[in-house]
């Protein structure tokens, strides 16, 4: 009997450690990739800029949409910070998507609007708006009120009510970078193909001061937590998605700032409102799309533009973002599950779907069970002590790899945290991340995944606790 | 022996690890140390630098002197500061001696070189000195292995670096370079090629970007069709005569192109100074109107009614109004737009007939050209407004007279003798249309006059919504004026009674609700 669990727990340790070779060794190739690509793009970017674009007669313009719920702390913020970006034409649509608080009031008396009734004409099915609120000395603000349906049905009324070939999604709570519109459009201006969605980095507002709707100092916030996100949130977005977005298989794009192209998001139908991520299922909508149809088309990640947004400051808040995300991943990876090795999508079937339904949507559940199942391996004897350090050793230190190599990257590009100090607490943390804060968010990813299947599929909201504190910095 | 196999495999695994993870934090440090030097020596050089070049920017030094003056700049970082410092002080008037102060530094030997190879390069250089016209050959194929190879990004991008610096030289210079570099395998390198040729302004590009344009439109360009358009459009009004063959190409999405390009040159030039029909270099008025505004194709009709717009003469007015009833929407559309000026008061009534149009973008858009004409034109939308009986055609002018801020009009007339009349009629449209938001708040808000809130008392009712009866309670509770006093007098009417009693709420109308499609 104790030799069969032990041989178990041996099947076990080799899946895991199966798992763990080919997850790291993808994980390497993408690293290589998007040094190669982040690099030259960040070394041309830097030189060129982006005048040519901003004056440009034939840059199109964008509409910013702004899915609001109860926001009554920071959407002023956001939208002074969307008002004073540097892009030659663009509508601002805030959609307040049944607001209890004072997210409406706070608007009105901030832009001197004024409500009409104006018309609504419904070209992707949504709840219909019950109130418009404008002021014609501020034309290009619109504020939209409809009865709660949740961000994807709030998205929908925004496109409904654009009237730009473009529009960027725009959470509520984030600030944009001055410039940041006009890098998301640059590679839409040069792109000889139709690109359909431009997506940027995001990046987290924790510890910076913001002012008048702009970042004024960056700095690195103070609980350990944060500061894990922080290095999460480089190593995501200079790391893989820059990787898949080279080549040309682009699968996720944060819905935090993202453009898209109004008429082919309405041809896919608008947002669905059937899986909790609505910007993954956008993505996976529009590839089916295109695809179908049989057009030539891009979906593309840039590494320059800059949306900077609130990260979760408690562990509790952390859990529901995280839950909720593996959970839209796994709905999304499910729904267009034709799409998984499918040699007609070409890149996007063969490596990127796979790398996220079984690495990056299920894979938690392997990593999480070898969070447990390898030291409990060693407690019962089933593995020597110096095999199990060795393995340990392995993982924290290839964690370590990654996070050091995004920082490297950061460092070596884009230099958003430009201090010493802050170059030895992103290292620092590149390397204390991987030893407690890793496990703890792997056991909420599995979380999600298993939501999924035991059918808990509802919408967890995350509480903005530093949105008064940028608020009250905006006043200042 | 299978466990000492693993253990063997973890163990290099790890060690390959460690020894990358302190790679990449060395090379943190180095990058750390490397920058804060490098930058230190280019604030230093920027100091040491900085008279020698003033001076040669005031003209106080000839470029062999100022060249001989910073050729003593011989690291990169003190290049590199030379170079920013000469290139922020390039425009287009200082672009003959800046490009000899380069050539005498050897930057632009150095920046042919990356771009072109060493002795193709020189070449190009020597070609640009003897002052030779530049070899514009759009018929040249690309190709080969070493071109397969040369399109590499990681090889691409100091190439389009360098062809950057090239392309803000001398327009006479630069052209030699960008001629060429249109010829490269690289997309981005070609980007900046193209870019560089609207910077120049050369009428012997037009051709080569026309020709790019033809090519990005058959989809065979991997340079962008929008990029190739930014660079036409940097052209000017002088140079609209090269445009003209290509409105007869055999392709109307080239012909499309070529107008809507014309048209955005037209119209930059026109937000500096209004333009008329002689403004436009001879020959140029003659072929819009009488080629692209009579085109086949829809579009391009659309394109040369809004180049139209701008030449505000008999001629195009005539041009214009035909195009107005033209059987495409978009053709109406932007012919709607194109009249929104004073130049075309004539068109008036033919802007009137086309708020009833069947597209509500044509009806949005005339609807907002109207009132560009001011209050005289603006009493007709109202007066057409009141007359109308189709509910869309209601709508879209509501929608528009409400973004457009023209209810102040209204309200500032509701209490006169001579237009009062009509703005109170215009206010039952309103009403019975179910848009009263706007004008409601117009009767709770003490910034409108007395007389214009007592009118809206009487012009709302015919069509009270809840948002009504309750602004009339607050009113007759807190003034105890005429207002409070009228507002009392409605509420104690029958309707009055029934809103107050909330007896039947929903039989007041809609509370401000939403338009229809």
């Amino acid at each position: 009997m104790h030799s069969t669990v032990l041989q178990l727990f041996d099947y076990a340790n080799a899946v895991i450690l199966i798992y763990f070779i080919v997850t790291n060794g993808v994980y390497t190739m993408l690293m290589m990739l998007s040094l190669y690509s982040v690099t030259l793009h960040a070394k041309l970017s830097a030189r060129k800029g982006y005048a040519d674009i901003a004056d440009s007669p034939v840059t199109p313009p964008v509409a910013l949409i702004v899915p609001a719920h109860n926001e009554e702390h920071s959407i002023v913020a956001t939208v002074h910070s969307l008002m004073r970006l540097n892009y030659p034409e663009r509508e601002i649509i805030v959609v307040d998507d049944g607001s209890t608080d004072g997210t409406v009031a706070q608007l009105v008396a901030a832009f001197g609007l004024t409500r009409m009734d104006l018309i609504y004409r419904e070209q992707i099915k949504a709840l219909a708006p019950t109130a418009f609120y404008f002021n014609p000395a501020r034309p290009e603000l619109i504020v939209v009120s409809k009865p709660n349906g949740g961000k994807p049905d709030a998205l929908n009324v925004g496109i409904n009510m654009a009237r730009s070939p473009y529009f960027c999604t725009v959470d509520a709570d984030c600030i944009i970078e001055r410039d940041a519109l006009l890098r998301l459009m640059a590679p839409i201006l040069h792109s000889s193909v139709q690109t359909v969605v431009s997506g940027g980095v995001v990046r987290i507002v924790n510890g910076c001061t913001v002012k008048d709707g702009q970042i004024t100092k960056i700095d690195l916030p103070k609980s350990w937590i944060e500061r894990c996100q922080v290095v999460e949130y480089i190593r995501t977005f200079l790391f893989g998605r820059p990787a898949w977005n080279f080549l040309n298989a682009t699968f996720i794009v944060s819905g935090a700032f993202c453009m898209l192209h109004r008429e082919t998001v309405v041809l896919a139908g608008g947002f669905s409102t059937d899986t909790v991520t609505e910007d993954i299922d956008m993505i996976a909508s529009l590839h089916r799309h295109m695809r179908g149809k049989g057009w030539k088309y891009k979906i593309v990640f840039t590494t320059d533009p800059i949306c900077w947004t609130e990260a979760p400051r408690t562990l509790k808040m952390l859990a529901r973002q995280r839950r909720r995300w593996q959970l839209g991943l796994t709905q999304t990876v499910v729904k267009y599950d034709k799409l998984i090795i499918n040699p007609r999508y070409g890149l996007l079937g063969l490596f990127s779907m796979p790398f996220h339904a079984y690495i990056e949507a299920l894979g938690c559940l392997i990593e999480a069970a070898g969070t447990i199942l390898i030291p409990f391996s060693f407690l019962i004897g089933a593995m020597p002590l110096s095999l199990f350090i060795l393995i340990m050793a392995l993982a924290i230190g290839y964690g370590t790899l990654l996070s050091v190599g995004s920082v490297l990257l950061e460092e070596s590009t884009w230099r958003r945290y430009p201090g010493l100090k802050h170059l030895g607490i992103l290292l620092l943390y590149a390397i204390a991340e991987n030893v407690g804060y890793r496990q703890i968010v792997t056991f909420f990813r599995a979380q999600g995944v298993l939501r999924y299947f035991f059918g808990r599929r509802k919408w967890e909201s995350v509480e903005h606790k530093g949105a008064r504190e940028l608020a009250v910095a905006h006043e200042a | 022996m299978l466990l000492e196999d693993l253990t063997a495999i973890v163990l290099w695994l790890l060690l390959a690890v460690a020894s990358l993870n302190f790679v990449f934090l060395c090379f943190l440090a180095w990058r750390r140390y490397s920058r804060k030097r490098y930058f230190r020596l280019k604030d230093a050089a920027r100091l040491r630098f900085r008279d020698a070049v003033g001076d040669f920017s005031d003209g106080k030094l000839t470029p062999t002197q100022a060249a001989a003056a910073l050729s003593r700049a011989g690291t990169r970082a003190e290049q590199d500061a030379v170079q920013e410092m000469l290139m922020a002080l390039l425009d287009r008037a200082s672009a003959p001696r800046m490009t000899q102060l380069f050539y005498e530094l050897g930057y632009i030997e150095s920046w042919a070189r990356i771009t072109f190879g060493r002795s193709r390069g020189r070449a190009l250089m020597a070609a640009a000195v003897r002052g030779e016209k530049p070899q514009i050959d759009p018929g040249r194929v690309r190709g080969g292995w070493l071109n397969w190879v040369r399109g590499f990004r990681i090889l691409a991008v100091p190439r389009a670096l360098a062809m950057d610096h090239l392309g803000r030289l001398d327009p006479a210079f630069a052209l030699h370079f960008a001629a060429e570099a249109l010829h490269d395998p690289a997309a981005i390198v070609r980007q900046v090629a193209v870019y560089t040729m609207g910077h120049i302004r050369h009428p012997a590009a037009i051709p080569l970007l026309l020709q790019e344009m033809e090519r990005a439109i058959g989809a065979q360009n991997d340079v962008s069709l929008r990029t190739t358009k930014t660079t036409l459009v940097c052209y000017k009004m002088e140079d609209l005569p090269y445009f003209l063959p290509s409105l007869q190409h055999s392709q109307w999405r080239m012909r499309f192109f070529v107008i809507d390009s014309m048209r955005e040159i037209a119209r930059l030039a026109d937000k500096a100074s209004p333009l008329t029909a002689a403004s436009f270099p001879p020959g140029v008025c003659d072929a819009v109107v009488d080629r692209a505004a009579v085109d086949k194709y829809p579009d391009v009709r659309a394109r040369a009614a809004a180049l139209m717009g701008l030449f505000r003469d008999a001629r195009s007015t005539e041009a214009l109004r035909r195009l107005l009833q033209d059987e495409n929407e978009f053709v109406r559309l932007h012919a709607v737009r194109a009249v929104a000026d004073p130049a075309y008061f004539a068109l008036v009534p033919d802007l009137l007939a086309r708020i009833g149009d069947t597209k509500w973008r044509v009806r949005e858009a005339a609807t907002k050209s109207l009132a560009q004409f001011g209050r005289a034109a603006v009493d007709q939308l109202y007066a057409a407004f009141v007359q109308s009986s189709d509910q869309y055609v209601s709508e879209q002018i509501a929608d528009e007279i409400q973004r457009l801020g023209l209810l102040s009009y209204v309200l500032g007339s509701l209490a006169a003798a001579q237009d009062g009349q009509l703005a109170r009629a215009v206010c039952q449209k309103f009403a019975l249309l179910g848009k009263t938001s706007l004008l409601t708040t117009a009767l709770a808000s003490g910034e409108v006059p007395l007389p214009a809130r007592l009118a809206l008392i009487d012009t709302l009712a015919i069509a009270p919504t809840e948002a009504y009866w309750r602004v009339l309670e607050r009113i007759s509770h807190g003034d105890r004026g005429p207002l409070g006093e009228r507002a009392q007098t409605m509420l104690n009417s029958p309707a009055g009674k029934k809103a107050v009693s909330g007896e039947s709420a929903s039989s007041f109308g809609a509370s401000g609700g939403v338009g229809r499609a």
